[in-house]
């Protein structure tokens, strides 16, 4: 069946222009099926462009349509061309194809993008706000880009993800990174702004630079931009124009980083599990319920531990036994914290690791210590 | 004085997430032990060894001023 022909409407060159100046950040990769989505959101032209780090939404013209097309980035590379400075396109989709008319005299046809298209939208976690002209939002972002001059390892300065902390307080918009881990100068960079509320969030500033230093948003030197998220659970920090909107996915440094991937490898192991605001991740293993917590030190550091004994306070013969456990023990320690007989696993956790042979670890100690050092100390058991 | 570079461990403290309900298969029981996990108090790491550092600094201290003082 083919569907009907549509009519995205009157394009003029300037919201070609704007939707181009993001186009290069992301590169939609055409063979994938990939490209720029054009759809209708509160009767408006509306573009987005998506990756990993940052989603881009650029608000056109008033104009009324149904679908939702993905058009491979080389649509609104030659629209742009196509279209005289001040001009306009008129733009069609038919048939999996998208076509290009300018003054009836210049036509471009061009296939669809074959991936499915889906526009992502954002909302409800605006906590902290900053205010401020967009070109002081650029330049500072510009600056704090900056390498350290003349790096003698670059192996060494690769060693830490690029990120920035954007900080907000007090009339303040601060932008923070980190370069004394090479030696180099910490950097703090920061403009004035209307703000409100506190906090701070994390984002890859390589992304966050390109494309505010490439995107064009009106001709204003003097337009303001609204930088806006939520410092706590927040996975996205905005920066929003009249006309566009971009969304830089939260960053974490260190063992933070991995508190996703270990989430997703309870879920692709069907692993009963809940979190706290702090970070600790409590799941049920193999019967055995267990704390994982992520640590910062030398490197990540995942600590899985079972509680198997509750309300046992310290006594000579306790701690006998469990240092001569931990003499014959491998990989795992058993200990007293808090009159708990806590058994644990430390191990390095990186994008390498698997969490469950610590678990399985874990679990099998817990099992059987746990009955044994009740019956000759006493306490009780979890969920007893 | 601080702790060596590998006494310093401590937990991630930021809160990345909203407190998650338990992915579970339903079952009472086992969100109430996942319940009572988290809600048991642990020693941090870095904790003792704050504490250590400063009580090692106090005898040192102590044991300096005895010393001079000819005790």
């Amino acid at each position: 069946m083919t569907a009907a022909p549509e009519f995205l409407g009157t394009i003029p060159e300037s919201e070609l222009a704007a939707v181009l100046s993001h186009l290069s950040a992301f590169n939609p990769t055409e063979e994938l099926g990939e490209g720029v989505l054009l759809t209708c959101v509160d009767g408006r032209r509306t573009w987005q462009l998506a990756s990993d780090d940052v989603c881009a939404t650029i608000r056109g013209g008033r104009h009324p349509f149904t679908g939702a097309y993905l058009l491979p980035g080389r649509v609104v590379q030659a629209a742009d061309r196509m279209v005289p400075l001040g001009g306009e396109c008129a733009m069609h989709v038919a048939d999996g194809g998208v076509t290009i008319e300018v003054r009836e005299t210049l036509r471009a046809a061009y296939s669809l993008g074959t991936a499915v298209p889906r526009l992502r939208t954002f909302g409800g976690q605006a906590v902290v706000r900053a205010r401020l002209p967009f070109n002081d939002l650029k330049l500072i972002a510009s600056l704090i880009g900056d390498l350290p001059m003349d790096p003698t390892d670059f192996e060494e300065m690769a060693a830490q993800p690029p990120y920035a902390t954007i900080r907000v307080h007090h009339g303040r918009i601060e932008m923070l990174r980190e370069w004394a881990y090479m030696g180099a100068s910490d950097v703090v960079l920061s403009a004035t702004a209307e703000t409100d509320g506190l906090g701070s969030f994390m984002v890859n500033i390589l992304s966050f630079d390109a494309h505010l230093s490439m995107m064009q948003i009106d001709d204003s030197p003097r337009s303001e931009v609204m930088v806006s998220f939520d410092p706590g659970f927040g996975d996205f920090l905005a920066v929003e124009g009249d006309s566009f909107s971009l969304h830089f996915a939260r960053r974490s440094r260190g063992a933070a980083s991995y508190f996703d991937r270990l989430i997703a490898a309870l879920e692709s192991g069907n692993i009963d599990h809940r979190t706290d605001s702090e970070g600790i991740v409590a799941a049920m293993y193999r019967g055995i319920p267990m704390r994982l917590q992520l640590l910062d030190g030398d490197g990540p550091v995942l600590r899985c531990t079972a509680t198997v004994l509750h309300g046992v306070p310290p006594s000579e013969d306790l701690l006998r036994e469990l240092n001569l456990l931990n003499s014959t023990r491998v990989s795992t320690r058993v200990w007293l914290d808090n009159n708990m007989v806590v058994v644990g696993s430390d191990v390095r956790f990186d994008d390498s690791r698997s969490p469950y042979p610590t678990l399985t670890a874990v679990a099998n100690e817990a099992r059987h210590l746990g009955r044994m050092l009740r019956t000759a100390f006493g306490g009780t058991a979890p969920g007893a | 004085m601080s702790a060596p570079r590998h006494w310093q461990v401590h937990p991630i403290t930021a809160a990345l997430r909203p407190p998650s309900e338990p992915r579970s298969t339903g079952n009472d029981d086992v969100a109430d032990q996942l319940d009572r996990v988290l809600q048991e108090v642990h020693s941090l790491p870095s904790g003792y060894f704050a504490a250590r550092i400063t009580v090692d600094a106090n005898e040192a201290e102590s044991t300096d001023s005895s010393e001079s003082a000819g005790v």
